[in-house]
């Protein structure tokens, strides 16, 4: 931008701006250099992609030792330069773009206001004064009234006009263009001050590191970019539209409109149903490290608690894949509410099956979950692969589960409103996972676990129920709020439940709540609680019927009946988390595998209770 | 059940409601682990008779725990599925392994075991029958992992998707029952 940075301070068009300099900016060479900026991002990116997918893999395939290790290092470091590269020319090229969007609006508004006079054969002058001819009558004379000058004001409704006004019906024409001259060079002079400042906090450290308080300053350039070009780009995101009109939004964009929206908005392209699921990675790993770079620059609980969990995906979206791992894919991520975070291993769009693993009680965006979550879903992914390799499967936390620092008594507060609430989410993301995914007809699982499997629950019952929806597992149901199998819209015989007899959760009787709430008070914050564990007989848990009673008619799997409540002297409640777990409860895992593949016809089955 | 008396039964029920539980000090590190793993399997592939060529599956590791695969290459045919599910049971008895669990499917069966000191070993027939073998660690000492130092006796082969069987054994691939013996399950 000419004179941005310059001498004269903010905005060289600023101070002496003028509507002959402003009609002669040629906003076509800011938006050549935007192109620049973007082919320059755009080769950045795939250097990065190079050296991720290629060199890296290469050398740890074909290199060991201190050497090899040494060398794959300095690759990362350069990996990061390069998306550091692309995310500033991409925020670069959106700002330039941006701002000659706002400069040719003026230009257009000032042309308006010259064509204006020059049909009525008025004359524009240097400062933006309007001469115009004697015209009308007079008041006492009856001759013309005499021409004249008017200046413009930027802001014409702060000058008001006294009640003597000349009669010359020039005179008012000639103060309105004076008007929407003064006015068209006073907004481009502050747009140029605007982009000035954006501009030049668009830089880099110096050196070859690039360390989180880089990015902490790119986030910040993305907000100010996001801010400025507001009006630019971000009207067109369609929020409002259905997963599949907007998977048509996205493909009918050029690559340059996909380029700028993946570079300035990588946070609502990435969390967008609809959208591939190869573009919502690219633009959630970019969005990863802006979010990273926020959360660094803050220091209470919330934000360390997220940054370690965000670390950690990060950690495991840079591990080179072994051969025959399914490669992973970031759907969303976000650090609003306890944090959001969906996870694929497996490409969702070209797999035939796709199963979703919504995670309940206690679960946020934490490092437990960064791994522990996380590995659930890998885990089942690995395992339904060796049955159907098209499959991927997914950890979906796109909701705020109910925390429990309280002990279970928590359950009673939670409620079903983040249920009812995380139902809608999940439909949304499985109707867009149904609108990318290339095979006609996508088999789909929905696995709910603990409040997760209320989640679901609450899902089926909304509008049509979850679409695209094949089969549902439930592990560690507190009940889901509603009381038949067949009611989940998938048909009894594809509702797939596991039950540990020591799982207290699934023992949670709804007649126990008043005793829970009770206890939950009285013991306090410190968290204990009494629990009455007498099955109830009539199938009744806390969120309704037992989905592993005969009454509700779902296919029961064998899962291991876990470590007893009191172990060690100790209160266990092992048994509600083992039933994604290979080691302690492996023919479980195995089960859910295998409906995951769309073969739970094939499951071991056990009685109800 | 057994737990689940029918009367009241007053449990103080603690917090975590997620997580590893209760974590043992554990004497053996992921690196220890691994190699007792790749033991396990050793065993049992050095019981298969005659050889059943393999390759190595990824090694996954979560927080505290590993899993080590192998992938059979050799064409198991329909026909001696339950001879290999047979040998492996009876194997894994003998060890003092416990059977934990056993899916009898015909197309995906299964059979899950675990070690006297916690590690679960299972044999899944997968798409187009092959045979997977697996073990899971139990939660150990975080450290280092090195790949298994155990040669694979099928070739190597890269990318996402291990491919399907393709190595023809005379035994292994027959069509038909093996005469005289009635298969293992």
């Amino acid at each position: 931008m000419r004179g941005a940075g310059g001498p004269s301070g903010p905005g060289a068009l600023g101070a002496t701006l003028t509507w002959a300099k402003l009609r002669e900016v040629r906003c076509a060479e800011l938006e050549e250099a935007a192109d620049g900026w973007g082919r320059a991002g755009n080769r950045a990116d795939a250097a990065r992609d190079r050296i991720d997918t290629q060199l890296v893999d290469d050398l740890r395939r074909t290199q060991k030792g201190e050497a090899a290790q040494a060398a794959v290092r300095r690759l990362r470091r350069l990996s990061m330069n390069f998306q550091y590269v692309y995310t500033e020319c991409g925020l670069l090229r959106t700002t330039l773009n941006s701002l000659a969007h706002e400069l040719k609006a003026q230009q257009r508004v000032l042309q308006g206001a010259l064509d204006d006079a020059a049909a009525l054969k008025f004359t524009v002058h240097p400062d933006g004064s309007v001469t115009y001819p004697a015209a009308g009558e007079g008041l006492v004379d009856g001759k013309p009234s005499a021409g004249g000058r008017a200046s413009g004001v930027p802001n014409p409704g702060l000058v008001t006009p006294s009640g003597l006004v000349a009669p010359n019906p020039n005179a008012a024409k000639a103060q309105d263009i004076a008007d929407r001259v003064a006015r068209a060079v006073r907004t481009a002079a502050d747009v140029d001050w605007r982009y000035a400042k954006i501009l030049r906090a668009l830089k880099a450290e110096d050196g070859l590191g690039v360390p989180t308080a880089t990015w902490t300053d790119a986030a910040g350039d993305a907000a100010a970019v996001r801010q400025a070009a507001s009006g630019y780009l971000a009207q067109g995101i369609p929020h409002d539209a259905s997963p599949a009109e907007r998977k048509a939004w996205w493909a009918g964009l050029t690559d340059e409109q996909r380029e700028e929206y993946l570079a300035v908005y990588p946070d609502r392209i990435g969390n967008l149903d609809g959208i591939p699921a190869l573009v919502r990675d690219a633009a959630n790993r970019d969005n990863l490290q802006l979010l990273m770079g926020k959360l660094a620059g803050r220091d209470d609980e919330d934000a360390v608690t997220k940054l370690a969990a965000l670390r950690e995906i990060d950690r495991q979206l840079r591990t080179v894949r072994e051969p025959g791992e399914p490669p992973m894919y970031l759907l969303g991520i976000g650090d609003q509410g306890n944090g959001r975070a969906i996870v694929s291993y497996g490409n969702p769009d070209t797999s035939k099956n796709v199963a979703a693993y919504v995670p309940g009680l206690n679960t946020s965006l934490d490092k437990e979950f960064a791994t522990g979550d996380l590995k659930r879903a890998r885990d089942t992914a690995s395992a339904a692969r060796e049955i159907d390799r098209s499959t991927a499967a997914i950890t979906w936390l796109g909701y705020d589960a109910p925390q429990s620092p309280d002990g279970l008594s928590s359950l009673a507060v939670a409620g079903t409103e983040r249920a009812e609430t995380g139902g809608h989410a999940f439909r949304e993301f499985m109707s867009g996972m149904a609108a990318s995914n290339d095979h006609d007809d996508p088999h789909m699982t929905a696995i709910g676990h603990s409040y997760g499997s209320r989640t679901v629950g609450a899902a089926t019952q909304q509008g049509d129920g979850i679409p695209g929806i094949d089969d549902i597992v439930l592990v560690g149901s507190p009940g889901l709020g509603v009381d038949r199998a067949e009611d989940l819209g998938v048909g009894k015989d594809h509702v797939f439940v596991g039950a540990a007899d020591n799982d207290v959760v699934t023992r949670l009787p709804s007649k126990g709540q008043a005793v829970l709430a009770a206890a939950g008070r009285a013991l306090g914050p410190a968290g204990s609680l009494a629990v009455d564990v007498v099955h109830p007989g009539d199938g009744d848990l806390w969120f309704g019927r037992d989905p592993a009673s005969e009454g509700f008619g779902a296919r029961r799997f064998a899962v291991d009946p876990g470590p007893p409540l009191v172990r060690l002297g100790r209160p266990s409640l092992d048994a509600h988390s083992q039933y994604f777990d290979p080691n302690l409860d492996a023919a479980s895992a195995g089960s859910i595998a295998l409906v995951a593949a769309g073969h739970g016809n094939r499951v071991r089955q056990e009685g109800a209770r | 059940m057994r737990l689940l008396r029918p009367f009241l039964l007053a449990v103080l029920v603690g917090l975590v409601v997620v997580g590893c539980g209760i974590q043992r000090e554990s004497a053996m590190d992921m690196q220890a682990a691994a190699e007792r793993s790749d033991a396990i399997l050793d065993a049992v592939l050095r019981e298969v008779r005659p050889e059943l060529r393999w390759a190595h599956g990824p090694t996954t590791a979560g927080s505290c725990d590993l899993t080590r695969r192998r992938v059979v290459m050799t064409h198991v045919s329909a026909a001696r599925r339950g001879n290999l599910l047979g040998v492996v049971d009876r194997f894994w008895r003998k060890s003092g392994y416990q059977m934990t669990a056993v899916n009898n499917d015909e197309v995906f069966p299964a059979i899950y075991a675990q070690t006297r000191d916690g590690f679960s070993v299972s044999l899944r027939i997968g798409g187009k029958g092959q045979a997977f073998f697996q073990v899971d660690t139990p939660c150990v000492r975080e450290s280092a992992v090195a790949g298994s130092t155990t040669k694979a006796t099928a070739p190597l082969y890269e990318g996402e998707f291990i491919p399907r069987p393709s190595i023809h054994s005379d035994f292994w691939s027959a069509e038909t029952p093996e005469a005289g013996v009635t298969p293992g399950r």
